[in-house]
């Protein structure tokens, strides 16, 4: 097992110091294999356990937690952590290597730490959510699972080992949104995520054979270098790999079109749901559009346009599908997507940091909201808004953390989504899109505005549905309260300006990296903009509260402005899922049966038509003339040349005459052929 | 007139005397004892081995009667697949005419004459002693053929042959004849210094000659177009009559073919090449297609000699292509002879023992073989794949042989040729493949036919057993054959 | 050590004959005594594999070892020779495996008409052809031992098919299963074979024209490549394409396996899946390739668009059926298709990539087919419309279907995943020569392949697997899997995820091989 030292730790570093990181870097691998290790314990002796293989998961989770604080403190202040390790999985000629291994910097860093955070909040939440559920061991399982994968991915030094996680990712999601698979719904659900990520991945797949034969290597460092010093091999096919690349990370970053999969993943149990949408999964694209920032930044320069352009219509389009989603969930689904949408606009444009600590504070808001929702959903026994109301009096805690997770998601000062979208649209003026950072602030008004719809309708008015509901058992409320805290706190960490002692600031921590990257970050609020945004959200979130508020929410015809076209365009999402079942179809049924068709009639029709046709022949050679004589000619021949033929008429079954005149006529036929013919 | 070496014509002599043994003690002995003419004629053919071999160690040449006559690697090679063969289809036959019970003594004598009559063609190096030893080969078959005379289909066979052969055989007298008439020799030897020293490779009357011969020999091998009594006649006759025709008379004819190819007229390539081209893949082609319609086990196994027939024309074809295939020719046609013998013949004992126990040559009768009677099936699956010439049996080594015997040469002529021999083995597999398929996969029905064997199986056993074993050692080790083909192949000049 | 040297390979060619011999003196009646004794030959022949492998010099890897070569039919200049690389060295393992693995799972699952020793001695039969292809160097040999696996794979087809009735388009009278199927199977590779050896027999006399003794000696005629040229390099690649491709099998020569596969039982398809496959592709590298290269590269763009013809057809034609095992077997097809790419590339990578994917196929598909033949022993069909909730009645057998189902489309980390992803690298830049703009084309279709190939293995598993069970099995009890089952497949469970995890396994030793191949046979050309 060849060990490559790290011939990367030589390069610049954008921090002041550099250091290892001692053992927590040197075995910062247990953090990838500790979960995947859980999954394997769990799937084996799972269910001989107290609980079930709870206690292995979070276990794995806590360890992680505690690993990744440390590296994370070692990266903050004045040193940050640089470290890779990789071991030679294969070499497989041509001079390339396969490699696992992993990589400590300040952006593996901070999704380590996010991870396990967010994971061990959802894990233990989820072992108080699954209680009495079926397959609870196969459950914890697939979410160490799921966990495991998103580490193996986040740490990955090279572009193979990305896709080991990256799919590993999607199969964790498969099992995990299809985990009541009774349902033929539910399996379809997990169906059509895996396989819309697997569409995305031929992009993946591709982009990273590009970018792996163009350099002889897959390492993220080696791209990164050559970006830097625009390398003329990998210059003509940048565009390429980037859009490539970049249509993987659609499908798991559910950009618009590849978003599909996502609403209909809400199948899946709801500690799933805010796992998948904070800390996994979904930022996976983003993460890997950020891995490989220097081959926009520098290279694929013309492929940024399209991106942005994607990033654009996800996040206004799919945030308006928020609008009109019953489902607390579904609001909540595509209200990732339009967030993913901002994230992916901003890396896009250029804003690394921007894009990184969106994806870091929506993380715990993000998934504060599902827990919520899972709270709620747990006590109402519905997904659907329509049964709920009024829950703010039976669900104290679930409301409150819930109400924060809103009011950051909306982006109100001072909470943490203020920050990272401020950041956002910061990034987007400096680089001048102009027009998608209006379109960004109308994204925000949106947000707010549903978030608003969202929490009148549950927590507000009357209740709506059966029984009466209670407030979760701790176990589950806790995991809300601590995710509520950075939900709430964690943009201080990254005010434009301002450095902590101690802990410094997220950008900081970003930029402990092998190679520059140039990207920008805003030096100090602009407070024109701040203000733009911080009014668009207020404005949102009060036009929702007047729309849906009380005594509105319990009306049945809620939805009162049904605008022509666009109320039913939503009601379909845009018909998208549509068009996707319809290829499905094609593919499916006429491609597939006529393929079957060709196999069955064509090419197996030629294969027994010859043995049919030798079969006629043989009746024909051996019943037309080997038997009967070919009566005519032959009688004729041995009438005229033996002489026997004409007196004597079929003795017996008679052929004999004719025999003979066909050996006469064998032979005058080889004499013409030999004397003539050749 | 050269003084003759006895121990050259040893063999010939012990098969003449079993011969006349046989006749004599038949007279003397009584109905129920008649086996020991069977046992005699065993033991003639056995002694007869003893001298082929001493000479085959000694590895002198022998010439008599100015070379009309001689004893050398080819032919002894030959005697002694004759004598094998003879062997074999004496042991095949043993339980076969007991069971029949009359005119044993006439059987064997009649059999023992064929015998001799091979045996003599070996060694012919003239035209004379040629067609006298063919006709001493093929006369008793004649005979044979119509043994069953109670039978009618056995008295048509019988009369068909022999009306399609004298034809046959007086066109090749006539062809002999011409040849004679434009050398003015009779010897092989001669011959062959006559047309290249009179420049008369390119005559039209060699040609003439040729071809009638050709047609001769046709006969004998069944060849297609010549082949159309051989179904019939196969069918007709007695099991083991039809074995004998379908190997040693086939051999004789072959054997005939070769000397006469090969030693007298190695110049006309142009007549002959394209001729036996010709034959070959319209051999192969028409018995094989026929051969799949066939559902009756011993017209199947006359198609598939008559298919065989065609492959074993291919080296000629590839002898007269290639600049110096004429050797590499004959070796794989005697390889292919000596293999198909054995094969063959086993493959007939298979057919005739079953035949007794099922009471049926129909193929569809046979079905579920294999699992009442595991021994025969796997024998019928040995040698019938074998035929197909399927790894590692010995049949593999034989079509072997015969491609690389035309693939020598890299023209189109020999590669059209392969390509012919390769799709007809395929077609080839189809049939023998369906006997195996009704023997083994097909259900047994549901009377299972008892084992009601009447008089002595051991010798077809016997027969079983070794034609197994040379099938299945000459399969993985095929040098044991090349040996053979190499000591032919040292008769081209 | 000299002796082990010597004779390992032999003895792992022919102790399977052996066995099957003396298998034969056992009275039929003593099954346990056939099976104790076929298991014991099988395991000392893997055993003497694995020390073969642990012997193997991983250094000196482009290099034949343990090495025979004695005079077999001197007549014509055939070798006993045999020989291992790195590159036949990982398919020679398996093949000993899968063996074993074939005998446990026989314990106690037997097709009707039974008759365990019959069946046993046939796959002792089949295990010396298949370990003698892996080894052979001498075109004769290799010849004999390619042949020598149809007999018994006609006959375990032939005699424990599947017996149900078929119509056959084209057909009047329905045709029993399995009928069809061993004649089709016999006939196709008969097809192929024959004009291989036609192949054969040309590269033998040409070998002999710079005045040298013909030889039928694989690594001799790979020196001696500059013979061969022109028409008639292109003509004998052409013969000998159609016996291996006919084998692999590639579009469209492929119609034999659905109904072989489907018609198999359980053992037959595991070992026509696992092994029997490899032998053409196999047959590609080790022959076609480095004794023709320069009409390998003509030819390479007609076989790469054949294999990506074979990858998506494979993958529709998979969407189409309703039997699992069919299903299973047309995904052979495409998993071939990849194998082929990566070979038509003609690159370290490709051909790399076809090897481990050689291992991959039959590590995963030989297990699927081992799952189907387990489902069909206990609903008794095998048409997924009537199965569903599998994993609800079954859930080991269940969970070990979908582990499955998911190495089979390529899912990263197993084993499944490298030879796609290599096939796919080795596409973008083929050889030096070959058109890059074509190759590329070839490798976004494959890669769409791939998509294709998840959509009908997530199809089928949500058929069989989830759902509730229909009421035709609801209240039932089934048998999950065995004690034998679980021997069986455990190994094979380890293997794909260890080749997943570790490619090195393979790739460790076929690396150098391949590189060896591909430097001496384009030297020229590729610098």
């Amino acid at each position: 097992m060849g060990v490559s030292a790290s011939p990367h730790l030589a390069a610049e570093s954008a921090a002041a110091v550099a250091t290892t990181g001692g053992i927590f870097s040197e075995w910062a691998g247990l953090m990838l294999i500790g979960p995947i290790l859980a999954f394997l314990v769990i799937v084996l002796f799972g269910k001989r356990m107290r609980h079930q293989g709870a206690e292995v998961a979070i276990g794995a989770m806590a360890f992680n937690l505690v690993w990744s604080s440390a590296l994370l403190l070692l990266n903050m202040g004045d040193s940050g952590v640089l470290y890779e390790r990789s071991l030679e999985i294969a070499s497989v000629g041509g001079g390339l290597v396969f490699e696992l291994g992993w990589i400590v910097d300040g952006l593996s860093i901070m999704m380590y730490w996010v991870v396990a955070a967010v994971g061990l909040a959802v894990f233990i939440y989820a072992h108080g959510y699954m209680k009495g559920e079926v397959r609870v061991t196969f459950f914890f399982a697939a979410l160490s699972l799921f966990a495991g994968s998103m580490l193996v991915l986040v740490g990955s030094p090279n572009l193979v080992q990305l896709i080991i996680g990256w799919e590993g990712v999607g199969l964790a999601s498969y099992l995990l949104i299809g985990h009541h698979w009774e349902l033929k719904e539910n399996s379809s659900a997990a169906m059509k995520a895996f396989y819309t990520n697997k569409v995305a991945d031929v992009g993946l797949v591709i982009g990273v054979i590009i970018i792996g034969i163009t350099l002889g290597s897959f390492h993220f460092w080696d791209l990164a270098s050559a970006a830097a010093e625009h390398s003329a091999a990998l210059g003509p096919v940048a565009v390429a790999a980037g859009l490539l690349l970049f249509f993987g990370a659609m499908g798991k970053s559910a950009q618009f079109p590849l978003h599909i999969w996502l609403p209909d993943a809400m199948a899946g149990p709801t500690p799933v749901s805010a796992l998948m949408h904070a800390a996994t999964m979904v930022t996976a694209g983003i993460y890997l559009m950020a891995r490989t920032f220097p081959l926009y930044q520098e290279l694929a320069t013309a492929a940024r346009p399209w991106m942005i352009a994607a990033g654009t219509v996800t996040l206004f389009g799919m945030g308006l599908l928020a609008l009109v989603a019953d489902d607390i969930k579904r609001v909540l689904a595509y209200s990732t997507v339009s967030q993913l949408g901002y994230m992916m606009t901003a890396v896009a444009a250029g804003g690394y940091t921007a894009g990184l600590f969106h994806l870091f504070t929506h993380a715990f808001f993000k998934a504060l909201l599902f827990l919520g929702a899972g709270s709620v959903i747990h006590a109402v026994h519905s997904n659907n808004m329509s049964d709920m109301g009024g829950l703010r009096r039976h669900m104290p805690d679930t409301y409150r953390t819930f109400v924060m997770g809103a009011l950051a998601l909306a982006g109100v000062f001072p909470l943490s989504g203020f920050w990272s979208k401020d950041e956002i649209l910061a990034t987007l003026g400096y680089e001048g899109y102009t027009v998608v950072m209006w379109i960004a602030v109308a994204g925000a008004f949106v947000t707010a505005f549903y978030m608003a719809r969202a929490v009148a309708l549950t927590f507000f008015g009357e209740f709506r549905g059966h029984g009466e509901p209670h407030e979760s058992p701790p176990i589950m409320t806790r995991p809300l309260w601590a995710l509520a805290v950075p939900a709430v706190l964690a943009g201080v960490v990254n005010i434009p300006g301002l450095k902590l002692p101690w802990i410094g600031n997220f950008t900081s921590w970003l930029s402990v990296r092998s190679v520059p990257m140039g990207d920008h970050h805003a030096e100090a609020i602009d407070l024109g903009l701040a203000a733009a945004g911080l009014a668009a959200a207020v404005a949102g979130l009060w036009l929702g509260w007047v729309a849906f508020g009380p005594p509105a929410a319990d009306r049945t015809d809620r939805d009162r402005v049904e605008v022509p076209v666009l109320y039913p365009l939503l009601r379909q999402k845009y018909y998208l899922d549509h068009a996707a079942l319809g290829l499905v179809w094609v593919i499916r049924q006429p491609a597939a049966r006529a393929v079957n068709w060709v196999n069955d009639y064509v090419i197996d029709g030629v294969v027994n038509g010859v043995g049919a046709l030798c079969q006629r022949l043989a009746g024909l050679l051996y019943g037309g003339v080997d038997q009967h004589g070919i009566d005519g000619v032959v009688h004729g021949l041995s009438w005229g040349t033996s002489g026997m033929g004409g007196m004597i008429r079929r003795i017996q079954s008679g052929r004999v005459q004719q025999y003979a005149g066909l050996l006469v006529a064998g032979l005058l036929l080889l004499a013409v052929v030999v004397l003539f013919v050749l | 007139m050269t003084r003759i070496d006895w121990l050259a014509i040893a063999p010939e002599v012990v098969v003449a005397a079993a011969l006349l043994v046989v006749l004599a003690v038949d007279l003397f002995l009584p109905r129920e004892r008649k086996y020991w003419v069977a046992a005699l004629a065993v033991v003639g053919t056995t002694l007869a081995m003893v001298p082929v071999i001493l000479m085959a160690v000694s590895g002198d040449n022998y010439s008599m009667f100015g070379g009309s006559y001689v004893v050398d690697d080819f032919a002894l090679v030959l005697k002694g697949v004759f004598l094998v063969a003879g062997y074999l289809v004496l042991l095949i036959s043993v339980s076969y005419i007991e069971s029949d019970r009359y005119y044993q003594g006439e059987y064997y004598l009649l059999l023992l004459s064929s015998l001799l009559g091979s045996m003599v063609l070996t060694s012919a190096r003239d035209l004379v002693v040629l067609f006298v030893a063919l006709e001493l080969t093929t006369g008793p078959l004649f005979l044979l053929a119509g043994w069953r005379k109670g039978d009618l289909r056995s008295n048509e066979a019988s009369l068909k042959f022999f009306i399609i052969g004298v034809l046959s055989t007086g066109l090749m007298l006539y062809g002999m004849s011409l040849l004679f008439g434009l050398t003015g020799e009779l010897s092989f030897e001669g011959i062959r210094e006559a047309i290249s020293t009179g420049g008369m490779a390119s005559e039209p009357v060699l040609g003439l000659a040729v071809l009638l011969i050709l047609v001769g020999f046709g006969f004998k091998v069944s060849a297609v177009p010549f082949h159309f009594w051989a179904p019939d006649t196969y069918q007709g006759s007695p099991p083991p009559v039809t074995a004998y025709l379908s190997v040693s008379s086939k051999l004789a004819g072959f054997v005939a073919m070769l000397a006469v190819i090969y030693l007298a007229l190695p110049a006309a390539t142009d007549f002959w090449g394209p001729a036996l081209w010709l034959m070959a893949a319209v051999s192969m082609t028409v018995a094989n297609l026929s051969a799949l319609r066939q559902s009756h086990l011993i017209r199947l196994l006359a198609y598939s000699s008559v298919a065989q027939a065609g492959f074993m024309l291919v080296p000629f074809a590839g002898g007269a292509i290639a600049e110096n295939g004429l050797s590499e020719g004959l070796g794989a046609t005697v390889i292919y002879l000596v293999i198909y013998a054995v094969m063959n013949l086993g493959a007939f004992a298979v057919v005739i023992a079953g035949g007794r126990r099922i009471g049926s040559y129909e193929i569809a009768d046979w079905r579920g073989l294999g699992s009442y009677s595991p021994r025969l099936g796997v024998m019928l699956a040995v040698f019938f794949l074998s035929l197909a010439g399927l790894p590692p049996l010995a049949g593999w080594f034989a079509k072997f042989v015969m491609f690389r015997a035309v693939l020598i040469s890299t023209g189109p002529a020999g590669v059209w040729l392969a390509v012919i021999a390769a799709v007809n083995a395929v077609v080839a597999f189809y049939y023998y493949a369906r006997v195996v398929k009704s023997a083994w996969f097909d259900q047994a029905p549901d009377e299972i036919p008892e084992d009601t064997e009447t008089g002595p199986t051991g010798p077809l056993s016997l027969a079983m057993g070794i034609a197994l074993v040379v099938v299945l050692v000459v399969g993985v080790f095929p040098g044991l054959a090349t040996f053979f083909g190499d000591a032919a192949a040292a008769l081209v000049p | 050590m000299d002796l082990l040297e010597s004779w390992a390979l032999s003895l792992i060619v022919f102790l399977p004959l052996v066995g099957a011999l003396v298998a034969l003196a056992i009275p039929k009646e003593r099954e346990e005594a056939v099976k104790q004794w076929t298991l014991l030959v099988s395991v000392v022949t893997l055993i003497l594999a694995v020390v073969v492998a642990a012997r193997f010099d991983f250094g000196a890897a482009a290099g034949f070892q343990f090495e025979v070569d004695v005079p077999w039919i001197s007549a014509i200049g055939a070798n006993y020779h045999i020989g291992i690389d790195g590159i036949s060295l990982p398919l020679l393992v398996l093949s000993a495996l899968v063996v074993v693995l074939c005998v446990i799972y026989s314990w106690q699952h037997w097709d009707e008409p039974r008759n365990p020793r019959a069946f046993l001695i046939l796959m002792m039969i089949l295990a010396t052809g298949m370990n003698g292809t892996f080894v052979a160097l001498d075109l004769v040999l290799f010849f004999i031992f390619f042949e020598l696996v149809l007999l018994p794979m006609y006959f375990m087809i032939g005699i424990w098919g599947d017996r149900t009735m078929r119509k056959i388009p084209g057909f009047r009278k329905e045709v029993e299963t399995r009928l069809y199927a061993a004649i089709k199977f016999f006939i196709f590779t008969l097809f192929g074979s024959a004009f291989m050896l036609l192949g054969f027999l040309a590269l033998y006399f040409k070998s002999g024209s710079g005045g040298q003794q013909s030889t039928f000696d694989i690594p001799e005629l790979i020196a001696r490549g500059h013979l061969f040229e022109g028409t008639f390099a292109w003509l004998v690649f052409g013969a000998m394409f159609l016996g291996f491709a006919v084998k692999v099998p590639m579009w469209p020569f492929h119609t034999w396996l659905p109904d072989a596969h489907t018609a198999a039982p359980t053992v037959g398809s595991v070992l026509l899946a696992a092994i029997l496959l490899k032998l053409g592709s196999y047959a590609f590298i080790r022959i076609a390739i480095p004794i023709l290269p320069d009409t390998a590269r003509d030819w390479a763009p007609a076989i790469a668009v054949l294999a990506v013809i074979g990858i998506i057809y494979g993958s529709l034609a998979c969407l189409a059926q309703t039997d699992v095992k069919r299903l299973i077997a047309f995904s052979s097809v495409g998993h071939m298709g990849f194998v082929m790419l990566g070979i038509a590339t003609l690159t370290e990578v490709g051909i790399n990539a076809a090897i481990i994917g050689m291992v991959a196929h039959g590590l995963i598909t030989g297990l699927l087919f081992f799952l189907a033949g387990s489902i069909h022993h206990r609903y008794h069909t095998r048409e997924m419309s009537r199965l569903g909730g599998n994993l609800k009645l079954m859930p080991v057998m269940g969970g070990i279907l979908g582990f499955t189902a998911m190495a089979s489309l390529g899912l990263p980390g197993l084993a499944g995943f490298w030879g796609e992803f290599m096939a796919l690298l080795g596409s973008y830049q083929p050889l030096p020569g070959l058109s890059t703009s074509f190759f590329r084309t070839a490798m976004v279709i494959g890669a769409i392949g791939t998509v294709l190939t998840a959509g009908y293995m997530l199809w089928m598993l949500q058929k069989v697997n989830l759902g509730e069970p229909s009421s035709e099995w609801a209240g039932k009890e089934f048998q999950d899997v065995d004690r034998y089952e679980m021997a069986a497949w455990a190994p094979l469970i380890v293997l794909i995820v260890a080749v997943g995890v570790y490619p090195r396994l393979v790739l460790g030793a076929t690396t150098d091989a391949v590189v060896g191949l591909v430097e001496t046979a384009f030297r020229a050309v590729g610098g």
